[in-house]
């Protein structure tokens, strides 16, 4: 039975595939074709009938929708310029997903370069930010100032040194009311705090006046900002700290014991808020109004404070400093006069404290590095061109292949446009597969990050400016890789390309070798560059120090118990079989040496500034230290203690003496009270108490009794055993404080560590880059064996050799790697000789790194295309030329 | 009610270009007439002729829609009493000053073709 309602919805269906009718029109065509059956129908027509004999009566639908679209200025069907049907779009996913699997060694190549790519700038990007976020946090952060000194040196130039006396805080605000609204100082510390019968070691501890939280903005959870700190002994939390100490309790009011020195009372718990990161790095901080009648309260000299300003509202910072000698003149014209070098004040604004790495004598302040920052962002922009590069590349030489899809496609009614947007879809759609599939990668990769940076992030990785830059990296990527063969395959006559007489012109080579080029210039500048700073590093862990870090424990004598009864403690530890000998000091190599000013021969005109170890006459002995004249000090001579110094080589040349001019000079320290000139008794040899990056300073060593720090050179053959053994000694002597050491190699290993960072960020970015450039090598060679399998066959049949073989098909990529090399041979030494110059001790920029790097190249390349070129070699001619 | 005599002979073909020429003032001139709907115009124009104007149905719906356009008719749904809906189309203020237009432009064609063919030959006429 004939459905002719069925028949009629059917028949309207038919024409809304056709675009050049609207709804309406459909709806009033079908309205007549009603009106026409009804009249058919009653003639006595079946409704087959009737339909049938209407729809004819109607006409061409085709030709109608002609008509229509000439009434208005509705587009022709085939016409998809703007881009906005959404049919046509389904259409170009679909041959795109088509494609795309039929391809899946290079679609997979493809999207896996990209996606290391993407990662590693996502990665970067994060690691950028949590940098540049430092101190963004704090209220009305523009007007706040970190105070520095800002020393002339002997030479005349100038040192900007992190810590101040107490005075500077105190004074500042009174001698610039107008300008200061206030000021506020930090000492930092250590110590042990007792709650009950539990103790902690806190190392995260600061002294601070009232000011400091008004000027430094923390929400409190507990107390109030404003007055937590106003009375003595009172002390504030963070959090974590609060937690640790009470649960779940509230902290406020309870009392917490610190050091031996006094009971705090808790006023105030803060919260650091999420991504808060802070130059500023604290756990607690108690009132230093407890401290009143302490000498560091009032000394101008007692340098062991971090100073802040805030500056009124709309005080220009530079009438400021206009006015700051004014103060360093009023305060310091005695200590200036005597050592004939200025002393002035360095203001740092808040946000570029954290940058502010140069400074020295900047205790427990976090710092970062910009030139880190700038290298990252760099390494970023490398790593995602090359990335790009990749990409474009392979998208390019691939598509040629297609040539035969697209004279199809042009005989078929193609336009130019429609392959212009087929090509755009496909590489756009791939492009948004590989950022998807990024980010998987960024979430779950991010501990690994965090571990090999050593800094931890607060992350966002939905953030909108991240987002926008992904989109920004894939739109870019996507349509450069796009545009090249929608503009240049979409312009084949379909005749030629049907016959596959298309080729790319030398241009198209020319530009596609050009970016191989580009890419292994940066994989080469990247890998020599590891090569180098490799090299370097162990040569710092490697280079004698003059003596052997890893059998001496450095032990701190951070309590007064201990180093009250130093002796006894020494003689205790001797007696245990692993430890052969121990000597107490100032400071350990790799530690911190106080700088003081001497003056030579009694002539105060010209004092000179030498760096200080204070020790007991264990001392050559245990860094076994030779001497080069004169004599070692000893407790033999009853003068050595206060009548006797030594110096080191760098020393005696730094006055101007041979080590055997320089026996019998003196040496008067100035700082010191009641301090008499001393003679100089022997020279003994420089030895490395300070980083490879500074070169070996002038030495001046006496026995003095300021010991904090004990050395004991252990055998390393029972080891645990006797750290154990020195344990216990060591709770005999102090019954609050736990033990401090480590081994002087781990100190050492402290210096570089920011080196070794640098290290492990270069190699994990070289792989990358290396990765991804050998992705595209692997696709390029993959595609080329194709392309030329016919010529090989023939070569073949002619009597080729297979050495004939591998040298043809592999010459072109070896003088291309060749010649990138050469590029990044120069660029490279200019900036390795810039990074080495970081280093007093440094390894040779030599050629022999470069062959290195080159040969590492040349192997990844040779693994990277050996699979094609064995595969091309044994193949048979017979199956690459059968089709002839 | 006038009507153009049939020719038993044979049909009246109008070329392309004149059907599109005169059914716009063909048009125009119905529904001056009144309001009415596409199938009704079609049907009216078929009587009118005599059937000598053929017009596939759906051509007729092309021209409706440009007149519209023009601002010479204007269009509403209707829903019939059978619960069809019907778009009937009725003649403008624009619509009219065309046709009188057309009507003019006619006329002066028809005239000047007049006079030069005279009156019909007798031939013609059998």
């Amino acid at each position: 039975m004939f459905d002719l309602e069925k028949a009629i919805r059917s028949w309207k269906q038919s024409l809304r595939k056709n675009p050049g009718y609207e709804d309406g029109d459909i709806e009033e065509l079908a309205s007549h074709l009603e009106d026409r059956i009804e009249v058919l129908l009653e003639q006595g027509l079946s409704k087959r009938e009737a339909f049938n004999a209407a729809v004819k009566e109607i006409g061409d639908p085709v030709e109608m929708a002609t008509e229509y679209q000439k009434t208005t200025t509705r587009k022709a069907y085939a016409d998809t310029s703007s881009g906005i049907n959404i049919g046509i779009l389904g259409n170009f996913l679909k041959i795109a997903r088509r494609n795309l699997l039929k391809n899946k060694l290079y679609t997979s190549l493809n999207i896996l370069g990209l996606v290391v790519g993407i990662s590693c700038c996502i990665f970067i990007y994060l690691f950028v930010q949590n940098e540049l976020n430092y101190d963004a946090f704090y209220e009305n952060s523009e007007q706040i100032y970190k105070v520095n000194r800002w020393m002339e040196r002997e030479d005349g130039s100038r040192e900007a040194v992190g810590l101040t006396s107490a005075p500077f805080e105190r004074n500042l605000e009174t001698d610039f009311p107008d300008m200061i609204e206030m000021a506020t100082h930090i000492g930092p510390r250590d110590g042990v705090v007792t709650i009950g019968d539990q103790t902690f070691r806190e190392n995260r501890l600061y002294r601070a006046d009232e000011d400091f939280f008004r000027m430094f903005s923390y929400s409190f959870i507990e107390g109030d900002p404003e007055n937590a700190l106003t009375r003595p002994n009172t002390v504030v939390l963070s959090r974590e700290t609060a937690h640790k100490y009470f649960g779940d309790e509230p902290a406020l009011g309870k009392t917490i014991l610190v050091g031996n020195e006094s009971v705090f009372e808790v006023t105030g718990v803060f919260e650091i808020p999420e991504g808060g990161n802070s130059h500023l790095d604290f756990d607690l901080v108690n009132s230093i109004k407890t401290f009143e009648n302490r000498t560091f309260y009032t000394e101008w000299m007692w340098n062991s404070f971090h100073t802040y300003i805030k500056l009124s509202p709309n005080v220009d910072v530079e009438d400021l400093n206009a006015q700051l000698p004014s103060f360093t003149d009023k305060y310091f014209a005695d200590n200036m006069a005597t050592y004939n070098r200025r002393i002035d004040i360095l203001l740092i604004p808040l946000n570029e404290v954290y940058f502010a790495n140069y400074l020295t004598f900047d205790w427990q302040i976090t710092h970062g590095d910009r030139t880190v920052i700038s290298i990252f962002g760099i390494v970023a922009i490398l790593i995602i061109v090359v990335a790009a590069i990749n990409f474009i590349n392979l998208a390019t030489a691939r598509s040629v292949s297609r040539s035969k899809e697209i004279g199809v496609r042009k005989t078929l009614g193609a336009k130019r446009h429609n392959l212009f947007f087929q090509f755009m879809a496909e590489s756009l759609f791939i492009v948004s597969i590989a950022g998807f599939i990024s980010y998987i990668v960024v979430f779950f990769m991010f501990p690994f990050f965090e571990n090999l940076i050593g800094i931890s992030i607060s992350v966002n990785l939905f953030s909108s400016e991240l987002i926008l830059m992904v989109i920004g990296i894939l739109l870019t990527t996507g349509i450069l890789a796009g545009v090249y063969p929608a503009i240049f395959l979409s312009s084949f006559e379909p005749i030629k390309a049907l016959k596959e007489k298309i080729n790319f012109g030398a241009s198209q080579i020319v530009v596609r070798k050009g970016l191989i080029v580009f890419q292994f210039v940066i994989s080469s500048l990247l890998i020599i560059g590891v090569t180098i700073i490799n090299n370097q590093l162990d040569y710092i862990s490697n280079k004698s120090l003059g003596f052997q870090p890893g059998q001496l424990l450095d032990i701190s004598l951070n309590n007064q118990e201990v180093r009250q009864q130093l002796p006894a403690f020494q003689e205790e530890l001797e007696k245990l079989p692993g430890v052969e000998v121990t000597s107490a000091m100032s400071g350990t190599p790799g530690g911190f040496f106080d700088n003081y000013s001497f003056v030579v021969d009694n002539n105060t005109d010209e004092p000179v500034i030498l760096n200080t170890l204070f020790i007991d006459d264990n001392f050559s002995e245990i860094l076994d230290l030779d001497f080069i004249a004169g004599r070692d000090l000893s407790d033999e001579f009853s003068t050595d203690s206060d009548q006797a110094i030594v110096i080191n080589e760098r020393a005696a040349e730094h006055l101007g003496w041979t080590p055997e001019e320089a026996l019998g000079k003196q040496l008067t320290n100035l700082l010191w009270q009641g301090e008499v000139a001393r003679t100089i008794v022997g020279v003994v040899e420089d030895f490395h108490y300070q980083s490879m990056h500074t070169q070996i300073g002038p030495l001046a060593i006496s026995m003095v009794q300021d010991q904090r720090r004990l050395l004991a050179k252990v055998n390393t053959s029972n080891i645990s055993q006797t750290l154990k053994n020195i344990e216990s000694v060591w709770s005999e002597f102090s019954s609050l404080y736990p033990i401090e050491y480590r081994f002087l190699d781990e100190q050492f290993a402290e210096l570089y560590a920011n080196d070794i960072r640098q290290r492990k960020i270069f190699i994990v970015f070289s792989v990358v880059a290396m990765v991804i450039a050998c992705l595209g090598l692997f696709g390029l060679t993959t595609f080329n064996a194709e392309k030329r399998s016919k010529e090989i066959g023939l070569r073949k049949i002619l009597g080729a050799s297979i050495s004939n073989l591998l040298y043809v098909f592999n010459k072109e990529i070896f003088s291309i790697i060749g010649f990138s090399f050469l590029i990044a041979m120069p660029i490279t030494y200019f900036l390795i000789e810039k990074w080495l110059q970081n280093f007093a001790y440094r390894v040779d920029n030599g050629i022999f790194n470069y062959v290195i790097a080159l040969l590492i190249i040349l192997t990844l390349t040779m693994l990277t295309i050996s699979y094609q070129t064995i595969k091309v070699s044994t193949s048979n001619p017979v199956d690459s030329l059968k089709d002839e | 009610m006038y009507s153009i005599p049939r020719t038993s002979m044979y049909t009246l073909m109008l070329s392309k270009e004149l059907m599109a020429a005169s059914t716009r003032p063909l048009i125009l001139s119905i529904l001056k007439r009144g309001e009415s709907y596409g199938y009704q115009i079609i049907q009216d124009v078929k009587q009118l002729s005599g059937g000598s104007l053929e017009w596939s149905d759906g051509m007729l719906y092309p021209v409706l829609h440009k007149l519209q356009k023009e601002a010479c008719i204007q269009s509403r749904w209707v829903i019939s009493k059978e619960g069809r809906k019907r778009k009937y189309y009725s003649i403008t203020e624009a619509g009219i000053a065309e046709l009188q237009t057309a009507k003019d432009q006619w006329s002066s064609i028809h005239e000047v073709l007049e006079k030069i063919w005279g009156p019909a030959p007798q031939w013609a006429a059998q």
